[in-house]
């Protein structure tokens, strides 16, 4: 039988803000999964995923929306994040290992290092990321 | 010698870079010794944040300075071991 934890979905408005209010409301969904890895993971993820279509696909513009949501059945979590900006070029290389010293630059590096996989849909403007969760959920 | 630690009462996150870089800034300029984040009361770092750790390592460097970051959770420690931060931040 699958095991429905957690299935939310939500539009924000284009500012750091909603980010963080968003994120804070997914953390509180988290609270079921047994694994603090798995629940840490998950809210970086989003932060992360997040952060680059406010910053590099909206440009901020609060005219631009962002759309997000996380489903989680079994051990499988898989999440999106979709933007009305310019579309990613993916096809470009989306990982650089940046010097320790740079300030910037992370972002898709956390999103490779916390997802098993992730891929870009719609041109660019969605990415989708999944992650098999270590530690279970503690409704099943 | 001076020595300052500072306990951080919000995580290091995109929306609140900017405000704790001032806030933590301004207490690096009030003392003059070593100077340690005390991370107790943080959950969460993202890669704005990493990047204020960053900033403020730099600054301190600068000022031959030591820079420590303490009580940081499991989480918060791989996280910076996975960016390969750890090689370069003193961390208790």
């Amino acid at each position: 039988m699958n095991v429905h934890v957690v299935s939310i979905s939500e539009e924000l408005i284009s500012a750091p803000e909603s980010v963080d209010s968003w994120c804070l409301k997914l953390r509180e969904a988290l609270g079921p999964l047994e694994n603090k890895k798995d629940r840490f993971a998950l809210e970086l993820l989003f932060r992360e995923a997040l952060q680059n279509a406010l910053c590099h696909g909206n440009g901020y513009d609060p005219r631009r929306k962002l759309r997000c949501g996380l489903e989680i059945q079994n051990s499988r979590a898989w999440g999106w994040v979709e933007h009305e900006g310019e579309p990613w070029d993916y096809s470009s290389p989306q990982v650089c290992t940046c010097p320790e010293e740079d300030e910037q630059g992370r972002g898709m590096e956390i999103i490779s290092q916390y997802a098993d996989e992730h891929h870009w849909e719609n041109q660019g403007l969605k990415i989708v990321f999944y992650r098999t969760l270590k530690g279970g959920t503690a409704h099943g | 010698m001076d020595r300052e630690i500072y306990l951080l009462k919000h995580d290091m996150v995109a929306g609140a870079v900017q405000q704790l870089l001032s806030e933590i800034k301004e207490a690096m300029e009030k003392s003059t010794g070593d100077f340690t984040l005390d991370f107790q009361e943080v959950l969460m770092i993202d890669s704005k944040g990493l990047g204020l750790i960053i900033t403020l390592n730099k600054i301190l460097l600068e000022k031959k300075r030591k820079f420590i970051l303490i009580n940081l959770n499991d989480e918060l420690k791989e996280l910076l071991a996975l960016t390969r931060l750890n090689m370069h931040l003193e961390i208790r």
